[in-house]
C-alpha cells in the first residue's frame, strides 16, 4: 500500500510518514505543497492521501476537487487544524473520506489510514481470511493452517496488497508501484524474490499453491477449489 | 415611566383637534342658524306690520280693523302641522294718543308697553327688531313708525321666540351629536390607521426575531416590501446585521487563525514524541526529537503570549507603564542588539535618530519597534539593507522602518496589521510568524495616541511609518 501525504509542515509530514512506514506499513510520498501535492496525486496509484488544507500555492480543497473531477477514487484523510462543523462538512462534500483535526494521535491516523484503505478494498473486516490464511491487517499477523508465520516487512507488504486485491490479477508494475515509495531502491526481480520466499513460508507443503504466476499478466492471491 | 402607547399618541391628539374643529363649526353653524331664523322672523313681522299698516290706511276697514288685524295675524301665525305656533301679538297707536287696536297675549301686550314707554326716542327703534322679555316667555318685535293718510301711526308686532329657539335648540342637539360621533370615529380610525401602520414594524420585529449568528448572512429584504416610511429603519437594521455579520465573520476568522497557530506546533511537537515513543531510537535520535518539540513548544508560547498582549492591548482599562522614554536611546539600543543579527545575514542596518522623548510604556515601545525590525528583517530580500529614520516633525515624532522588500500588493498592504493575516494563506510557518506582529504594533501606536500605515512599491521598497505624539512638556 502507498500513502502520499500533502502537508506544508514538513517535520510533521515527515513524523507521520516515518509512523506509517513502521514496519510492515505503507510506502509513502511526501509532498509539501499544493502544486506539487496534486501532480503526485494525479500520476500516481496511491492507496490512500492524506490531505492537509491549508497549503501553499494550492489550497487541499482544490486538489480534492480536481481529484473527484478526474475520478480518481482514491480515499482522502483529510488533516487540518480548521475544526468547525463547517469545514468539516465542507471537506466530506468535496470528496474527503475522513476528518482529522490536529492535533491528533498518531495511532488513530494510523488506525484510520488502515479502515480507509480497508473500505476501499470493499472490506470491513480488519482480518482478511482466504482459504487457509489469515491476515490480520491491524496486529500484521499471519496464520496458515492456524500457525503464525513470521513474515519480513517487504513481504507482509506484499502479502497485504494481493490479500487486499484477491482473486485479481495483478501485474509487477502494479505491485512495485504500490510497495515503493519515490525513496526506496527499485529493482524488479526483487518481486520475484519475494513472491518466492512467501510461497515457501505460506504453504510449506506445497499443498495450497496460494500465489499463481500467471504468465505475462502478473500474480494472483486465490486458494484453489479442491 | 413608560412613554404612551403610539395609538393613544396618535388618537388623543387627533380627536381633540377633531373635537375642537368640530365645535367651531357647531358655534359658527348655530349661529348663522340663529341668525337666519331670526332675520326671517324679523321680515316675517316687517311684513305683518306692512299688512296692518294697508289695514289702517283702507278706509273701508274702518269699522272692523281689529278682526282683521287679527285675521293676517292668525295667518301669519300659522305653520304645518306638527310644529310649535308662534303667538302674535300687535299694537297700534297715535303718538300721545290712546292705543287704538291691541290684540294677543295680555303678558305679551304689557311688555310691550312697557317697552315703549321707556323708549324715549321711537326713532331708534324704528324698523329695528328687539327682544322683549314677558313672564309668559321671550318676544321678537319690531316697531314701525308709519305715515298714514291722517297722520303718523306706531304699530308693534311682536311673535313668540319659544318655537325659535325650540328649532335652534334642536339644532344645537344635532351638530353636538354629530361632533361627538366624528371624535369618536376618528379615535377608532386612527387607532385602526396606527395598527395598519405598524403592521410592517410587526412583520419587520418578527423577521429581526428569527435571526440568529447562524443565519444572520443570509437575512434577506426585499425592498419593495416595505413602506417609504419604513426604508431608513430597515436600511439601519440591515446595516447594523451586516457589520454584525462582518464582525462575527471576522471573530470566526480571527478563532479559526489562532486555532490554527495554536495546533500546527502542538501536532508537530505530539507527532515528533509519539513517533519516538513508538520504536526503539538511539539517545542521539530521542535528543533530537526532545529538541524538536521543545522548538515546537517555543514556537506555542511565544505565540500565547502575543495572543496575551494583544488580548491586555485590547483591554482598556489596563493603565500603561507610562513614563518619559527616551525613545533616540531606545532606538539605538534596539538597533544595537539587532545589528550581530543582521550583519550575520550580510544584511545592513543603517540609523538615523534624532532627539526624541515620548510619554509612553518603555517595554511596549521597544516591542512596537523590535516588531517592524524583525519583520523588515524577515520580509526585505537576503542581505538587504534596513534603514531606521527618527525625524521630529512639530507636535509628532515620525519613525520610518524601511527595507529593500518591495512590491507588497494592494490588496495585503490593507490588511497587513489585521491579526493573523498572512498573505501566504497556507499559513505555513516556513514563510514567518503568526501573523500578529504587525497587529500588536499597531495595538501599540495606538494605545500611545500614534498612528502607523504601510507603503511599498517594488522602486523604493517597503516602508512602516509610526507617528507618536512628541513629549513637548511634562505630562499631567
Amino acid at each position: 500500500m502507498r500513502v502520499l501525504i500533502i502537508e506544508d509542515e514538513a517535520r510533521l509530514a515527515r513524523n507521520i510518514a516515518s509512523f506509517l512506514r513502521k514496519p510492515g506499513g505503507y510506502a509513502v510520498d511526501v509532498s509539501s505543497d499544493g502544486e506539487d501535492g496534486r501532480h503526485m496525486a494525479l500520476t500516481n496509484p496511491y492507496d490512500l492521501v492524506i490531505l492537509d488544507l491549508m497549503l501553499p500555492k494550492v489550497d487541499g480543497w482544490t486538489i480534492l476537487k480536481e481529484l473527484r473531477a478526474k475520478g480518481i477514487q482514491t480515499p482522502v484523510l483529510v488533516l487540518t487544524a480548521r475544526d468547525t462543523t463547517e469545514d468539516l462538512v465542507r471537506g466530506l462534500n468535496e470528496g474527503g473520506d475522513d476528518y482529522l483535526t490536529k492535533p491528533f494521535e498518531m495511532a488513530e491516523l494510523a488506525a484510520r489510514c488502515k479502515a480507509l484503505i480497508r473500505r476501499c478494498h470493499g472490506r470491513a473486516d480488519a482480518i482478511i481470511r482466504i482459504g487457509p490464511l489469515e491476515i490480520n491487517t491491524s496486529s500484521h499477523h499471519v496464520m496458515t493452517d492456524g500457525q503464525p508465520v513470521t513474515l519480513h516487512a517487504m513481504e507482509y507488504r506484499l502479502l497485504e496488497y494481493l490479500a487486499m486485491r484477491h482473486g485479481q490479477v495483478v501485474s509487477k508494475a502494479d505491485i512495485m508501484d504500490h510497495l515503493y515509495d519515490f525513496e526506496s531502491e527499485k529493482f524488479s526481480n526483487v518481486v520475484e524474490v519475494y513472491i518466492s520466499s512467501l510461497r515457501r513460508k505460506l504453504d510449506p507443503d506445497d499443498r495450497h499453491k496460494p500465489i499463481q504466476t500467471i504468465r505475462g499478466a502478473g500474480y494472483r492471491l486465490e486458494i484453489p477449489s479442491p | 415611566m413608560r412613554p404612551l402607547a403610539l395609538k393613544w399618541r396618535l388618537s388623543i391628539p387627533v380627536a381633540l383637534a377633531t373635537a375642537i374643529a368640530m365645535a367651531l363649526m357647531c358655534v359658527l353653524a348655530y349661529d348663522n342658524f340663529r341668525e337666519l331664523v331670526l332675520s326671517q322672523a324679523d321680515r316675517s313681522l316687517l311684513s305683518t306690520g306692512e299688512a296692518i299698516k294697508t289695514i289702517m290706511d283702507d278706509p273701508s276697514l274702518s269699522r272692523d280693523r281689529t278682526a282683521h288685524i287679527r285675521t293676517v295675524l292668525a295667518a301669519m301665525e300659522a305653520r304645518p302641522r306638527g310644529e310649535e305656533q308662534p303667538q302674535l301679538i300687535a299694537r297700534v297707536w297715535r303718538d300721545g294718543g290712546e292705543i287704538e287696536i291691541a290684540t294677543g297675549s295680555e303678558a305679551g301686550l304689557q311688555a310691550l308697553g312697557e317697552k315703549i314707554r321707556q323708549t324715549s326716542t321711537p326713532s331708534d327703534v324704528q324698523q329695528v327688531p328687539f327682544d322683549l322679555e314677558s313672564p309668559e316667555g321671550g318676544y321678537r318685535a319690531v316697531w314701525m313708525r308709519v305715515g298714514l293718510k291722517d297722520g303718523l301711526c306706531n304699530i308693534a308686532v311682536a311673535q313668540t321666540t319659544g318655537p325659535l329657539y325650540e328649532e335652534l335648540h334642536d339644532l344645537l342637539q344635532d351638530l353636538i351629536l354629530i361632533t361627538f360621533g366624528a371624535v369618536i370615529a376618528v379615535v377608532i380610525m386612527s387607532r385602526v390607521l396606527i395598527m395598519l401602520g405598524l403592521r410592517p414594524i410587526r412583520q419587520t420585529a418578527e423577521k429581526l426575531a428569527g435571526i440568529t449568528a447562524g443565519n444572520i448572512g443570509d437575512v434577506d429584504w426585499p425592498s419593495r416590501s416595505v413602506p417609504a416610511e419604513l426604508e431608513p429603519f430597515v436600511n439601519t437594521v440591515t446595516q447594523m446585521l451586516d457589520r454584525l455579520n462582518a464582525a462575527m465573520r471576522q471573530q470566526k476568522t480571527f478563532i479559526a487563525d489562532a486555532a490554527h497557530e495554536l495546533r500546527t506546533p502542538i501536532a508537530i511537537a505530539k507527532s515528533t514524541m509519539q513517533v519516538a515513543l513508538a520504536t526503539d531510537h538511539s539517545a542521539g535520535e530521542y535528543r533530537q526529537a526532545l529538541q524538536e518539540a521543545t522548538d515546537d513548544l517555543r514556537r506555542v508560547e511565544q505565540l500565547v503570549e502575543e495572543l496575551l498582549t494583544l488580548a491586555r492591548l485590547d483591554e482598556r482599562t489596563v493603565l500603561m507603564q507610562a513614563q518619559d522614554v527616551d525613545l533616540t536611546r531606545l532606538l539605538a539600543d534596539l538597533a544595537e542588539s539587532l545589528h550581530g543579527g543582521i550583519e550575520n545575514t550580510g544584511g545592513k542596518l543603517v540609523c538615523d535618530l534624532a532627539a526624541a522623548r515620548v510619554w509612553g510604556d518603555a517595554s511596549q515601545l521597544r516591542r512596537l519597534f523590535s516588531n517592524l525590525l524583525d519583520n523588515a528583517q524577515r520580509h526585505g530580500p537576503a542581505g538587504g539593507g534596513i534603514r531606521l529614520t527618527l525625524r521630529k516633525q512639530k507636535a509628532m515624532i515620525e519613525i520610518l522602518v524601511q527595507d529593500q522588500g518591495g512590491n507588497i500588493p494592494p490588496e495585503d498592504l490593507q490588511h497587513l496589521f489585521d491579526r493573523f493575516y498572512r498573505a501566504d494563506t497556507s499559513r505555513s510557518h516556513s514563510t514567518g510568524g503568526a501573523g500578529l506582529g504587525l497587529a500588536i504594533a499597531k495595538a501599540i501606536t495606538l494605545r500611545h495616541g500614534g498612528t502607523i500605515e504601510i507603503e511599498s512599491s517594488p522602486a523604493s521598497g517597503t516602508c512602516v511609518r509610526v507617528l507618536l505624539p512628541s513629549l513637548l512638556k511634562d505630562p499631567v
